[in-house]
């Protein structure tokens, strides 16, 4: 559990490019500008370069990645 | 008689009249699903001619497309490699290729064509993306028709997801619920289309329009870039309203098209918030496909470079795919690079200076309006029309 929220917040931070994202694990990402539709593509990149989970654009739903705790929900059910 | 639509009050207030049975239904408890699916037939007719080229066409295509789509459906996890996958894409592409160069060919093939198939196109390329993707695991023929099909959304959207569609078909939603969200709702949102498409469109149509002199001069230009941007907003919406509105009281929550897109901030705030569905469905199947395999491939290796090729080639896609025409390809390039510019000006020092600013609010509004307005007057051909 703590792993996969360490992975949510390094994958977030690195598609934001900003650590800002570990500020407030309820922020919603869109209403804050931090996240955009390149991001969550390179979620997708991030992911399958540290998992090995290869997912498709559709696989990963706007709400996945809204907060940083919906994310962390969205890996366990794809990689937990 | 075929009707175009909601093309017209008395149009819109028939195909109204025959959703009360769907309201009857869910107030006995019963559910609405097959009332809906029997209602598409005569829906189909109506729009479509019984005896007429239209319907035959339809016919031949709805068939030939579901052959194809059941053929990859039952073949995709036996053949190995994408080769099958973009030929099965390629092929259901042939269909509307054709019917968009058919204006190059003499009478009577130019009139090659009906209602709809752009946007029943749509959601069959989904179909075959997503079983692609393994996210179909069963395909029931009835829902899948009555999706692919669906008449509220017929000639011009909002392009609805499978997988939400399906979810809203299953579901009976109790009395006080339905009254509220779907029949209160849903009316609410034909009232609302009335005036947008009525009232407002046909004001500024009739009014300003119509009535701009033959010869065009700068002036004329530029008054009609403004009232066609209105006008093409309040006409689409006002469309958008009857078919969510539709929509509603069959119980499907078809998704919407428009969040009050003028009060964007910047273009790439616009497509968020104009047409949301169809850039919605460029964006998941066009450009962030583009993006990510590209990537994936080291293509490009700066992230920033693969999204404005991204962007550069879905717009440039989206506004050949209205028409094989010069002035749709100069606007896919004018949108393309209004969001490359956009994309480069947010992350730009200049913007975090500015959004702080008493006069952001006001000042990039109006400048947008003015970037989408031009936008729309290149849309429009008015320029290239003499």
């Amino acid at each position: 559990m703590e792993n996969l929220q360490e992975l949510a917040l390094d994958i977030l931070e690195a598609a934001c490019e900003t650590d800002e994202v570990r500020e407030d694990p309820d922020l919603d990402l869109f209403e804050a500008g931090l996240i955009d539709s390149l991001a969550s593509v390179v979620v997708l990149l991030e992911l399958e370069k540290r998992t090995g989970v290869k997912l498709q654009p559709t696989d990963l739903e706007r709400e996945d990645i809204t907060t940083v705790n919906n994310f962390v929900k969205f890996l366990e059910k794809k990689v937990g | 008689m075929v009707f175009s639509q909601y093309g017209s009050i008395f149009s819109v207030i028939l195909f109204t009249v025959f959703l009360f049975p769907a309201v009857a239904l869910n107030l006995c408890g019963k559910r609405i699903k097959y009332y809906g699916m029997l209602l598409n037939i005569p829906m189909l007719i109506l729009l479509l001619g019984f005896h007429s080229i239209q319907m035959l066409q339809f016919v031949v295509f709805i068939v030939c497309e579901f052959i194809l789509i059941y053929g990859y459906f039952f073949l995709h996890n036996r053949i190995r490699g994408n080769g099958f996958y973009f030929f099965v894409l390629a092929a259901s592409m042939i269909p509307i290729i054709a019917i968009k160069l058919c204006v190059y060919t003499p009478y009577p093939f130019n009139m090659l064509g009906f209602v709809g198939v752009s946007y029943i196109s749509f959601r069959i390329w989904q179909l075959i993306i997503e079983i692609h993707d393994g996210h179909i695991e069963k395909l029931n023929f009835l829902d899948t028709f009555y999706f692919v099909t669906f008449f509220p959304t017929l000639s011009s959207g909002p392009i609805d997801r499978y997988h939400r569609f399906l979810a809203d078909l299953d579901k009976s939603p109790a009395k006080s619920e339905y009254l509220e969200d779907c029949l209160l709702n849903g009316l609410g949102r034909i009232v609302k289309g009335m005036v947008y498409k009525f009232g407002f469109a046909f004001i500024i149509n009739e009014y300003i329009m119509l009535r701009l002199p033959e010869e065009h001069t700068v002036w004329s230009t530029i008054i009609y870039m403004y009232a066609y941007t209105l006008y093409l907003f309040f006409d689409f919406a006002g469309y958008s309203h009857f078919a969510v509105g539709t929509s509603y009281i069959l119980g499907i929550k078809a998704p919407e098209n428009f969040d009050k897109p003028f009060l964007a901030h910047n273009m790439k705030e616009f497509w968020d918030r104009w047409h949301m569905s169809l850039s919605q469905w460029f964006g998941d199947y066009i450009y962030k496909r583009f993006v990510l395999n590209t990537l994936r491939k080291g293509i490009f290796k700066n992230r920033k470079t693969a999204s404005r090729c991204g962007n550069m080639v879905t717009m440039l896609v989206m506004g050949i795919w209205h028409g094989p025409y010069l002035y749709y390809i100069l606007y896919g390039l004018y949108e393309g690079a209004a969001l490359v510019v956009t994309d480069i000006y947010l992350k730009s020092k200049t913007f975090r200076t500015f959004k702080k600013k008493k006069y952001y609010d006001i000042l990039s509004r109006v400048v947008c309006f003015h970037v989408i307005a031009f936008g729309m007057l290149l849309f429009s051909g008015y320029m290239f029309s003499f």
